[in-house]
């Protein structure tokens, strides 16, 4: 997907979609099947990750002209998937009754969804950096041509916390509802809450940066660095640093 | 037949003398006249650019070199010891793939650049408008041609920014993306500020503002872009609403300094700035670029863009050298064979005046046969030969790009009594000496 011939993009495009419609039917099965959405584990979080990642570059491909993001993402969902088939894979068709609950499905999905976008948007930001630091040192190569210009690389970033960070405020609000019918209480301050909330709030920082403040830019995309940080301790770190509330199913 | 050329070019020889060397291309058919009036030229071809003047020639023995630069040193009014040793001279193969390098502009002094090719086909077409080129030279220049367009297709050679003006084109997509959209402000109604704003409204950036300390001049500039003119002293603020700004006044003294880019860029929220400063002495601030959001490239910045887009494809030089190194066998197949034809000739012509005395003599004799039966015999009697004939002539071609070729071709003409000699000009003994396209075997 780098630089290819127009029918090597076009061929990955294609695998890309192909693989992307499979697995959103494999998961629709495996949810229909469990009668519930079959999220349950880490390793069913990752696939799903995985699968939003490249199903949100498809659908920013379709503005952007962003092949070599396209590459990195594949590459990563790729990762994902490995990391994902190798966990234990203990579908637990029942969760403990605490966990049952339909804000169950909004919650997770939303969540997860959002982390996508934010993983995309820190690789975006990422590119922004690499763009820039090659044209202040101004070295016109091969490889900079290539990378998005750039308004693309800022543009793309935007969209995708725009994406993203309604997804993360659903899942924050679904979780506390989803919270307070399993546990009577809307906020209990577990490290996971916290974390997200911070998380929450560097987006938030984001997009007051992106839009209204005069250090766009440079400070933008530290923050988009610094909001992903965040979001893998929300996702990982915490569960691995600490036990939480939310630390039943893995 | 024996190919030769002998020429200098921009690595070779200084500018002094190539300027003196150099032909015009009003001067080019009188030049290719002059050089085709010579007994030892067969054929000829001139190629004069700025940057080189090579002269192929079709010569009907070997070493020719001294009757070329004899003419050259007559025509340009130079001694040949003033410039012969600032001259190259290639035969055979050599020259053949001398001009295939020539026309995939991996002789150029901008690598790989475009220019040449055309200069290669226009020195072709005045040589066969003469016609100063025929079978040998034509067909060379059109394989060259042809070589010119594959290597540019299949290989990088071309690609990237050639000039300072399309390098700085390049640098403003890598910030901006498209240019559409996107306005340009020209600080000094200089040539080199216009042309490099030429190239950027070429690519989209679609509003101009001038600014120039006589103002009558940016009103001028600004009118050929349908743009607008500011007050020299307004450039602050007018750089608050362009993406990109080139300067190119003649002032002595940096006019756009850190505070001034530095207030800006508040204003603009971020909004990247490019600079093309391409004033000598500088006018854009050295310490402007260390500002966030804000690109300054100075001329030599871009010249060295230029350079590095050149190092990127002179690893293209190899792959271009292999599709050339493929070509010239082929065309030397195609050069070798040419000595064939003359023997071709001869022996058809031997053939079909045969078939002609004997169609005679039937005539005479049978005088009933009726035109049909005539006209019926005429056609089996011409197939005849012509099914004689096949195998020979195909047998004659293939001797033809061998070693030996003139044995061979000789004994063929002693077999049949014909005289390869005859079939050509008195001056033009072609076939007589057999080639020397070096010992490469197709």
């Amino acid at each position: 997907m780098l630089g290819g011939s127009g029918r090597a993009r076009r061929g990955a495009q294609t695998a890309a979609v192909l693989g992307v419609v499979a697995q959103g039917v494999a998961i629709v099965i495996a949810c229909v099947q469990n009668q519930q959405i079959a999220i349950n584990n880490l390793s069913d979080s990752l696939m799903f990750l995985a699968w939003g990642l490249v199903g949100l570059y498809l659908l920013m491909e379709r503005r952007f002209r962003i092949a070599i993001v396209g590459a990195f993402t594949t590459l990563l969902a790729a990762c994902l998937i490995v990391i994902a088939s190798s966990l234990p894979q203990s579908i637990s068709a029942e969760l403990l009754p605490a966990l049952q609950s339909h804000w169950n499905a909004i919650h997770t999905i939303t969540c997860l969804l959002g982390y996508s976008a934010f993983t995309l948007a820190c690789g975006a930001a990422v590119v922004y950096s690499i763009q820039e630091r090659m044209l202040k040192a101004k070295r016109i190569n091969m490889f900079q041509k290539h990378l998005p210009s750039l308004d693309v690389a800022d543009r793309l970033a935007y969209k995708l916390v725009s994406i993203g960070f309604p997804m993360l405020t659903i899942g924050i609000i679904t979780g506390s509802l989803w919270a307070q019918s399993a546990w009577s209480s809307y906020w209990n301050w577990d490290p996971k809450e916290t974390w997200s909330l911070i998380t929450w709030l560097v987006y938030a920082a984001y997009l007051h940066v992106r839009l209204i403040s005069r250090r766009r830019g440079k400070w933008s995309n530290r923050l988009l660095v610094i909001g992903f940080l965040c979001v893998l301790m929300t996702f990982v770190g915490v569960n691995l640093l600490d036990f939480g509330l939310h630390r039943y199913n893995w | 037949m024996h190919l030769v050329v002998i020429g200098l070019n921009h690595e070779t020889a200084p500018v002094e003398i190539r300027e003196k060397l150099s032909i015009t291309d009003q001067q080019l058919p009188d030049a290719l006249r002059g050089l085709a009036s010579l007994d030892e030229v067969l054929e000829c071809v001139i190629l004069s650019t700025c940057n080189r003047t090579e002269i192929y020639a079709c010569t009907p023995t070997r070493a020719n070199d001294a009757v070329i630069v004899d003419w050259m040193s007559k025509y340009f009014s130079v001694s040949a010891e003033d410039f012969q040793p600032f001259t190259y001279s290639r035969a055979g193969h050599k020259a053949i793939e001398h001009l295939f390098r020539v026309a995939s502009g991996i002789d150029s002094m901008v690598l790989g650049e475009a220019q040449i090719l055309g200069q290669v086909k226009s020195a072709h077409a005045a040589a066969a408008a003469l016609p100063s080129a025929h079978t040998l030279l034509g067909g060379l220049f059109q394989k060259a041609i042809s070589v010119g367009k594959r290597v540019r297709t299949e290989t990088e050679i071309g690609r990237g920014a050639f000039s300072v003006g399309s390098v700085a084109v390049r640098i403003a997509r890598s910030i901006f993306d498209d240019l559409k959209g996107r306005s340009v402000l020209i600080i000094g109604a200089g040539k080199m500020g216009e042309l490099t704003a030429t190239h950027l409204t070429s690519s989209g950036a679609d509003s101009v503002l001038v600014a120039n300390r006589t103002q009558q001049k940016a009103i001028d500039l600004a009118a050929r872009f349908d743009g607008r003119a500011v007050a020299f002293e307004d450039r602050q603020s007018a750089m608050l609403s362009v993406d990109i700004v080139i300067t190119s006044t003649g002032a002595g003294e940096p006019i756009v300094n850190k505070d001034m880019v530095a207030s800006v860029m508040r204003a603009r929220r971020g909004r990247p700035l490019f600079f093309i400063d391409i004033a000598v002495p500088r006018d854009v601030e050295a310490q402007v670029g260390s500002l966030d959001g804000v690109f300054v490239y100075n001329i030599d910045d871009l010249r060295c863009a230029v350079e590095e887009q050149a190092e990127g494809r002179r690893e293209e030089v190899a792959k271009v050298e292999e599709i050339i190194g493929s070509e010239v066998e082929e065309f030397l197949v195609k050069f070798r064979t040419l000595d064939a034809i003359p023997v071709i000739t001869a022996l058809r012509e031997k053939f079909e005046d045969i078939r002609q005395q004997e169609l005679d003599r039937l005539q005479s004799k049978l005088k009933h046969l009726s035109r049909e039966d005539l006209e019926l015999i005429g056609v089996s009697t011409r197939s005849i030969v012509n099914r004689i004939c096949h195998t020979p002539m195909i047998q004659i071609k293939d001797y033809a790009i061998q070693d030996d070729s003139s044995d061979k071709l000789d004994m063929i003409c002693d077999l049949f009594g014909i005289c390869r000699i005859e079939q050509t000009d008195e001056n033009q003994p072609q076939t007589a000496q057999a080639n020397d396209l070096g010992g490469k075997r197709p």
